[in-house]
C-alpha cells in the first residue's frame, strides 16, 4: 500500500487547463496527466528560480518530496514535447495557497479575504464568478 | 478599494506589466472616488530586497488593499495573503490601464489626481 501522502501547497492555480500540439493531426488517444502539484514544483524551480529546498518549504512537503515530483513533471513534459501529446493539468494531492474565485465576464482569478464573503468580482464587478476547485 | 497595478510607462494607455515586483510605474486606483495616480516605482533597481520594501510602501504610504497583476511572485503573494490583502490575476497582460479602468467603471478623464 503506498503511504498516505502531505498535500501540497499551492500558490495559486495554473492560468491554463491544457496544452496543443499543432501541426499534429493524428486524433490524440491519450493524453499527459500533469498533476497540479507537478506544474506547481516545475514552475517554482524552473521559472521561479527556486531551489528544492525554498521549493519544500512553500509547498509545505519534504524536499526528497518535491525531488520526487519534479522529476515526474520533467518526464512527463519531456514524453509530451516529444510524442506531441496534449497535456491536461489536472488533480492531484494538493491545496491552494487561498480560497480562489474566477470571474466569467472579464477572465480574472482572486482570492477571497476573510473578512468579507464574495458575492461580485473585485474588478468588473461582475456577480458571475465560481469558486476554482482542486 | 484601493488597488494598486503594475503599469509599463508613465499613461493611461500602457499595458500591464508582466512582473509585479519590478514593474517601471504602479497606478494606485480608488474604486471609492474614481481617482488614478501613476507613480515611479523606486524600488525596482534594487538588488536585493525590492519586493518588501516595494510591499510596506504600498501598504504605508498608499494604503493599497488590493493588488493586481499578471504573474505574483511567491513571496509577495505570501505577504498580500499574510496582510488579508485581495489579489486579482488577470489573464492577459496585454490589457490596457484604460480597459482596466473601464472594467472598474472609472472615467480616465476625470481619474487623475496629483
Ligand atoms: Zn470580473
Amino acid at each position: 500500500m503506498p503511504r498516505p501522502r502531505q498535500k501540497s501547497k499551492i500558490q495559486s492555480p495554473p492560468r491554463a487547463k491544457a496544452f496543443m500540439p499543432v501541426g499534429y493531426y493524428k486524433q490524440q488517444s491519450d493524453a499527459i496527466q500533469l498533476k497540479i502539484e507537478e506544474f506547481e514544483v516545475f514552475r517554482l524551480l524552473d521559472y521561479e528560480g527556486l531551489t528544492q529546498v525554498e521549493a519544500a518549504k512553500i509547498m509545505q512537503i519534504s524536499r526528497s518530496g518535491v525531488a520526487r515530483i519534479y522529476e515526474k513533471a520533467r518526464f512527463k513534459l519531456a514524453k509530451a514535447l516529444t510524442e506531441a501529446k496534449k497535456i491536461n493539468i489536472e488533480g492531484g494531492e494538493n491545496m491552494f495557497d487561498n480560497n480562489w474565485f474566477e470571474c466569467e465576464r472579464c477572465d480574472s482569478k482572486f482570492n477571497s479575504t476573510d473578512e468579507s464573503k464574495i458575492g461580485a468580482c473585485p474588478l468588473c464587478s461582475s456577480q458571475n464568478i465560481h469558486q476554482i476547485n482542486e | 478599494m484601493i488597488i494598486a497595478i503594475p503599469i509599463e510607462k508613465e499613461q493611461f494607455d500602457s499595458t500591464i506589466s508582466t512582473t509585479f515586483a519590478r514593474s517601471n510605474y504602479f497606478a494606485i486606483v480608488d474604486k471609492s472616488n474614481g481617482k488614478v495616480q501613476i507613480t515611479e516605482n523606486l524600488f525596482k533597481d534594487i538588488q536585493k530586497g525590492a519586493g518588501i520594501k516595494l510591499f510596506h510602501w504600498l501598504i504605508e504610504k498608499q494604503n493599497i488593499d488590493a493588488l493586481l497583476a499578471f504573474e505574483m511572485g511567491y513571496k509577495m503573494q505570501q505577504m498580500a495573503t499574510e496582510a488579508s490583502l485581495q489579489i486579482i490575476i488577470i489573464n492577459e497582460h496585454s490589457k490596457t490601464l484604460n480597459q482596466l479602468l473601464e472594467y472598474m467603471n472609472i472615467n480616465p478623464k476625470t481619474a487623475f489626481s496629483s
